[in-house]
């Protein structure tokens, strides 16, 4: 039986987002202050409306205070799973203004795929969106990579914080409180940002020839679509546009910086001693090895590149685009879509898996896959050992631990949930006559937050399979449980007692 | 991230060297993936002709 949530419940989930909701209304002045600059009129217009709109709903629903400021996980669920629907529907309203999208499903399946870092979009004429909006697209990236929730906990963090701090699928407690935890996060972004920028600005200015200002709206975001894995690209042909290996390599040490965790990031500024040994560093090195000759194996037999140069930069940046989960190409779609076999396969797996846990990346995650063969493997030893003998089932994740069925139950359960988000989304491509490979890429490509697409994603997509791909992005960031919770407290809302 | 172990560690302060020293070994991880890269690409294209 579901107890139906009291006004006190509501109080505390209401002003909570709205919390959230005010301080995404104080980041629209971001993209604001950018319109003003680069005069901009009529962006700058529609900046102010979503500004307007975030603020009145926020502080709306900051109007009634709870009695008491202590979040259970079941408010904090809610409100995680809450704000990653609210927040892209407002920060959509530029877009929709913008005259760009068909409908208002478009703008808002934009906005889904920046905040959750997926990079899937549905724009058209991109090449001539005005600055401003196309930095708001890639600032939603940002946004959505730090977790918008681990912006509010910088700002200020009340009883229960953990809750909305594990809602958002992270759970790399990196130092004692959770505020300072969300300090270090956004200490790490900024020396990227600081040393990205910088890097590809320098790039942008004196090895392609860009004029400054043109140098830094590049660099600006690119940076943010590559630290934050998320795959928005200022030009419709992602970074083929650039024709840099400099470039390429550039934004590659940021991809493969934002698919790293932030525990990881964390040891390594301390020493990183022990990285060698984590078996989520082992996992995705192991990983990305064999997604790599799978794919280079495919392109080569099938003859798509004959030259070494070709093969091993567009193997290569591909692969590493996939399973980092950021989604740039440096291929044109149809090419992309013509890497069929075992290269599929190799993209497929790579984008699947994803990144590390408490990253910007989507997918299953590393450790999750790690702690899967590691059960497996001792369930085998246990088999063909004598009966009676002990099987050692630790494992090292910054410091070691012990492997016990409850984690193991876990890690299965969530996976299990992302291969059925995988065959959700192929099996909706499929209604639409898609062929198989095909829809099944777009599927992973989505659910994994990747952003790669085989030329499925566009906006003369029947709407259905739009809602699906939508589905797929929200729940594959927020990893099921924020998820779940909402739909079963929406449920106790109309049914419990 | 769900079903994952908490992972809650001493804290520190984290040091300017700690971030430069990490910004480089991110660049020599891809630096030496892109060479593994390219090995591997020469093999495939030795083993189909």
């Amino acid at each position: 039986m579901l107890i139906r949530p009291t006004a006190e419940d509501l109080r505390l989930i209401g002003c909570n987002l709205g919390r959230v909701l005010v301080v995404v209304a104080g980041t629209g002045l971001v993209p604001l202050a950018w319109a003003l600059v680069a005069g901009e009129s009529a962006p700058a217009a529609s900046f102010l409306v979503m500004i307007g709109a975030f603020g009145t709903l926020g502080f709306a629903l900051m109007l009634r205070p709870p009695h008491t400021d202590q979040l259970e996980w079941s408010h904090g669920m809610v409100v995680v799973g809450l704000t990653w629907l609210i927040v892209p529907a407002l920060g959509a309203i530029p877009l929709v203004l913008s005259g760009h999208y068909g409908s208002f499903i478009d703008p808002y399946f934009d906005a889904m795929s920046g905040l959750t870092t997926t990079g899937l979009t549905l724009i058209q004429d991109l090449d001539h969106l005005a600055t401003s909006l196309n930095f708001w697209r890639h600032l939603l990236h940002f946004l959505g990579g730090q977790g918008i929730v681990i912006a509010v906990l910088s700002v200020f963090a009340g009883g229960g914080a953990m809750t909305l701090y594990y809602g958002e699928a992270r759970d790399d407690r990196i130092l004692p409180s959770v505020r300072s935890t969300a300090r270090f996060i956004w200490l790490v972004s900024a020396v990227h940002a600081v040393v990205g920028i910088t890097a590809l600005g320098v790039v942008g200015r004196f090895v392609l020839g860009f004029r400054p200002g043109r140098a830094v709206f590049h660099s600006v975001t690119i940076f943010m679509a590559a630290f934050d894995t998320g795959g928005f690209a200022p030009q419709s042909t992602s970074l083929a546009y650039y024709h840099s290996g400099v470039f390429e390599a550039a934004s590659a040490v940021l991809m493969v910086a934002g698919a790293l965790s932030f525990g990881l990031h964390f040891a390594l500024w301390r020493g990183g001693r022990k990285v060698g040994t984590n078996l989520e560093v082992r996992t995705i090195l192991a990983t990305f090895l064999g997604t790599l000759l799978l794919t280079m194996g495919g392109l080569a037999g099938a003859g798509i590149y004959q030259s070494l140069s070709g093969l091993s930069r567009q193997g290569f940046f591909q692969v590493l685009s996939a399973h980092t989960g950021t989604g740039f190409a440096t291929v044109p779609t149809a090419e992309l879509a013509s890497w069929g076999g075992l290269a599929f396969a190799g993209m497929a797996i790579a984008m699947a898996l994803g990144g590390m846990g408490s990253s910007t990346a989507g997918g299953v995650k590393s450790l999750r896959v790690g702690l899967t063969v590691k059960a497996l493997s001792a369930q085998v030893r246990q088999i063909l050992l004598p009966e009676g003998a002990v099987i050692s089932t630790r494992y090292s994740h910054h410091g070691w631990r012990q492997l016990n069925p409850g984690l193991v139950q876990a890690v299965m359960g969530v996976s299990l949930l992302y291969v059925a988000l995988y065959l959700l989304g192929a099996g909706a491509g499929l209604i639409y006559q898609l062929p198989l490979q095909s829809a099944l890429f777009e599927s992973v490509s989505a659910g994994a937050n990747v952003g790669l697409s085989v030329g499925i994603t566009e906006p003369s997509m029947p709407v259905f399979l739009k809602l699906t791909y939508l589905f797929q992005m929200w729940a594959g960031r927020l990893e099921f449980v924020a998820v779940f919770s909402l739909i079963g407290f929406m449920f106790a809302l109309a049914r419990g007692k | 991230m769900t079903g994952m172990p908490g992972a809650s560690r001493p804290s520190g302060r984290s040091t300017l060297w700690g971030a430069i020293s990490t910004l480089i070994l991110e660049g020599l991880v891809v630096a030496v993936l892109a060479v593994v890269g390219t090995g591997i690409a020469a093999l495939m294209l030795l083993l189909t002709g």
